[in-house]
């Protein structure tokens, strides 16, 4: 032991304290970046030939907790499906309208019940003619816009399909890079934190779209799994692929159909990239928000544009076979027309006769005549309008509707529909509620395990500040000791 | 959880998740406060939105069916008001004219047959009455007035009248112009009554409530009426004259044709009486009816506003002791005491 290694310990106690307070204040600087873990710096002693030799830093560290973390990214695909899923229901609803708003489907068509009611009452009056053809366009147009937004809707999830296939993709090969990075610069030796933070962040990405599972792998590496099993990324990317289709997705494009392309994935295989059931639940990407968009896009949307396009065929059916048979038009139609009167789409072709629009040339009085007739009749005629009118309100059981199990008038089916879609829309919006709580919890947990506490860090600080000095000290008396030697 | 053990971030988002989720709830209660309107129908219901929307749609309904009740109110009354003014004079003028020509009273006689002649014109003038412009009388045709003027039919008739040699002809041809049997050209329900065969619609009062209270001018109770005025109106048209036997035959079958219709014309009234008792019943019906759905719709979705201030009041502190918190907290810093 001699005065030598005494300077070299203290040395090394400046060293080791200047390490400390670099990765303070690091931490400090850093209080506030989403995303940041806690850096440590690992001490350890070191020691030559039995005697003590000073201190040494043995590397940086980075504070995780993997459970927590695993956790919250199940929670946020779980947010996530659950969001896409709630988002579509509340655009379906918005576009049928809240029961008792005036622009509801069931207010629309207690609105051409009603005015056809006092048509009855008054037939010669041509406002209540005239209010009873727009109710009819009205209830027509709602029927109309509710289509329209779903084809929209349906869209809008192809379209967001393709983008967060490439956000999932552009993540992939972003991991991929950095591992590939961790395994050159953890074999120099290098802190590789950053990259660490830069990858979490990156799986964070994935995370909402598709629930994940990360496997570390030797040298730092990651892999990236679908909790359900499919791989995204290990050792080399799985690459997914999704062609959106061409224009708008009619209500007659479907999965089996046509018109629309499933998921695919490129799994090494000879022919090319495989189809991967998604959207049905226990599909292989299911669970975050890209497998609720293929359910919006081929089961939610589709199974309540069915609904809809059966409550339009429903309406046109009415005015065909229960009015009194000379109310018709000439081709036998009703009140309600459709250029072509097959199912799928019927609700967004749907449209109120000629006969009675004056804006397409027709006049409202036939409503009261006859769709046929040539001129006005007697005016205070009322048998074809009450005929009309029962027709509206005729109880008849519902046929193929989902949402209906009593035989109803039209408002009522209208109110049926709109009430089993609504409690659906608010169970999923309460599943939202819940999941969100769920989910702050869980990222707020995670983020007080692995965030930076600048209390913590400033308390860290000051026995910073203290070793920091005594070592200083140690080094002035040693110094004096070696000038008391020399002189 | 540890709030002091928590990170920098973690303590920053959990506050503001509270202050948002305070806030949310704050603005949820201002508008029910403000609405009167409780926020979620949904919740409201109990998932069962038809329920409500059965009672909306029962109100709407509810609406046209005493709009309903309050038109044919009137026209029921009006139509009342004129079967009295036609019944009036032809109850009081059957009485004189069989006491006239049971006395063989000629003067008598032929005052109450220009009364009579008087009364016809009358009677067509009510049965040619309007309510807000559509005839009462005239079924589906409202557009039109139910009968010819007065002044053609009895032109027409004194023709006949003028036409026949004796007053037993002349009462059968009188007749058959009312009876429109074999042809008779010109007869009352060509030329006489303009307006349509067919009746006006029953109206709906109520929930499976359809009233059919129409009355046209050609319904046998009131052309029995006419048939009766019009016998002595001939004679004071100057059918007959100077033939005061046959002019007497003639105001002696008025007299008797008259007495007869009394009979239909109370019945028809008895009629129109009996619609109106339904009417004003319905009416009493759709106010209560209104009054119950509206109570019970107010039940499902209104909001108590004293209940609704109080939540309010109470959020708008628990928002304040969050803010107080924030800012309490944000000064707790180590940093302070070094």
């Amino acid at each position: 032991m001699n005065l030598n290694n005494a300077l070299g310990n203290a040395t090394s106690g400046l060293t080791a304290a200047s390490r400390l307070a670099d990765t303070i204040s690091n931490n400090v600087s850093n209080a506030m970046t989403p995303g940041f873990a806690k850096r440590t710096t690992e001490l350890s002693s070191l020691s030559l030939g039995g005697f003590g030799s000073g201190v040494r830093v043995a590397g940086s560290g980075r504070t995780e907790n993997p459970f927590l973390t695993s956790e919250r990214r199940l929670m946020d695909a779980q947010l996530g499906a659950t969001g896409t899923r709630s988002e579509a229901y509340e655009r379906m609803l918005a576009a049928m309208g809240e029961p008792g708003s005036p622009n509801s489907l069931a207010s629309r068509a207690t609105a051409l019940e009603t005015t056809l009611m006092s048509a009855v009452s008054s037939p010669q009056s041509m406002a209540k003619l005239s209010e009873a053809v727009s109710a009819a366009k009205g209830l027509a147009g709602s029927l109309n816009a509710i289509s329209a937004e779903n084809t929209r809707l349906r869209t809008e999830a192809d379209g967001e399909i393709a983008r967060q296939v490439g956000v999932v993709n552009e993540a992939l090969r972003g991991i991929d890079d950095i591992n590939k990075k961790i395994v050159t610069l953890n074999l120099q030796g290098v802190d590789v934190s950053g990259l660490q933070d830069e990858r979490a962040r990156l799986i964070d990405d994935i995370a909402p779209i598709i629930p994940v599972r990360t496997v570390n792998r030797e040298n730092g590496q990651v892999a990236v799994y679908a909790q359900s099993g499919g791989v995204l990324l290990d050792g080399r990317v799985f690459e997914l692929k999704f062609d959106k289709a061409p224009s708008v997705v009619t209500p007659a494009q479907t999965l089996t159909g046509g018109g629309v392309n499933p998921l695919m994935q490129d799994q090494g295989a000879v022919g090319g990239p495989v189809v991967i059931t998604t959207g049905s639940g226990p599909g292989l990407m299911d669970g975050g928000s890209l497998g609720a968009l293929f359910e919006t896009r081929d089961t939610i949307v589709p199974g309540f544009d069915a609904e809809i396009d059966r409550y339009a065929a429903d309406l046109a059916d009415r005015f065909r076979t229960l009015v009194p048979a000379g109310s018709l038009d000439g081709a036998g139609e009703g009140l309600f027309v459709a250029a072509d009167p097959g199912l799928p789409g019927l609700a967004s072709r749907i449209q109120v006769n000629a006969a009675v629009d004056p804006a397409a040339g027709g006049a409202a009085w036939r409503l009261r005549d006859g769709l046929s007739a040539a001129a006005p009749g007697a005016e205070g005629f009322g048998a074809y309008l009450q005929g009309l009118s029962d027709a509206m309100s005729e109880a008849r059981p519902p046929a193929g509707f989902i949402s209906q199990n009593a035989a109803a008038g039209a408002a009522t089916i209208a109110s049926e529909i709109g009430s089993f879609f609504g409690g659906i829309a608010a169970r999923s919006d309460d599943d939202r509620a819940y999941l969100a709580a769920r989910q702050s919890v869980l990222s707020e947990r995670e983020s007080s395990a692995t965030g930076v506490n600048t209390d913590a860090e400033l308390q860290a600080l000051m026995l910073v500040e203290q070793t920091y000095a005594a070592n200083a000290r140690v080094l002035s008396v040693i110094d004096e000791l070696m000038k008391l030697l020399l002189r | 959880m540890n709030v002091s053990g928590a990170s920098d971030l973690a303590r920053l988002t959990m506050l503001q998740t509270r202050a948002i989720n305070v806030r949310d709830a704050l603005d949820r209660a201002a508008t029910e406060l403000t609405t009167g309107v409780k926020n979620s129908k949904y919740e409201a219901t109990g998932g069962n939105l038809t329920r409500l929307f059965a009672l909306e749609r029962s109100l709407d309904r509810n609406k046209v069916f005493s709009e309903t009740v309050s038109l044919t109110e009137l026209r029921l009354d009006i139509m009342q008001e004129g079967l009295g003014q036609i019944l009036k004079p032809a109850e009081s003028l059957a009485i004189d004219i069989v006491t006239a020509t049971g006395l063989g009273d000629v003067a008598a006689s032929r005052i109450h047959a220009s009364s009579s002649r008087a009364a016809f014109s009358d009677a067509v003038g009510v049965l040619n009455g309007t309510v807000a412009g559509q005839s009462l009388y005239a079924g589906t045709t409202t557009d039109r007035p139910a009968l010819a003027p007065a002044a053609d039919i009895l032109a027409q008739l004194d023709a006949i009248a003028a036409g026949a040699p004796d007053a037993a002809s002349a009462i059968a041809a009188i007749n058959d112009y009312f009876d429109g049997a074999s042809g008779s050209v010109p007869n009352f329900f060509g030329d006489g009554y303009v307006g349509s065969p067919d009746d006006l619609n029953a109206v709906e009062i109520g929930e499976g409530r359809r009233l059919d209270y129409a009355v046209r001018a050609d319904q046998a109770e009131l052309v029995a009426t006419l048939r009766g005025h019009a016998m002595a109106a001939v004679v004071a048209g100057g059918a007959f004259a100077g033939d005061i036997g046959n002019q007497m035959a003639l105001m002696a079958e008025a007299g008797s044709s008259l007495l007869a219709a009394k009979e239909g014309m109370l019945d028809l009234r008895a009629r129109v009486g009996g619609s109106q008792f339904a009417v004003e019943q319905a009416r009493a019906e759709r106010i209560s009816e209104r009054d119950t759905l509206g109570l019970a719709r107010a039940k499902i979705v209104a909001v108590d506003p004293l209940e609704a201030a109080s939540a309010y009041q109470q959020l708008q502190v628990q928002l304040e002791s969050v803010f107080t918190v924030t800012s309490r907290l944000a000064n707790l810093r180590f940093s302070n005491f070094m």
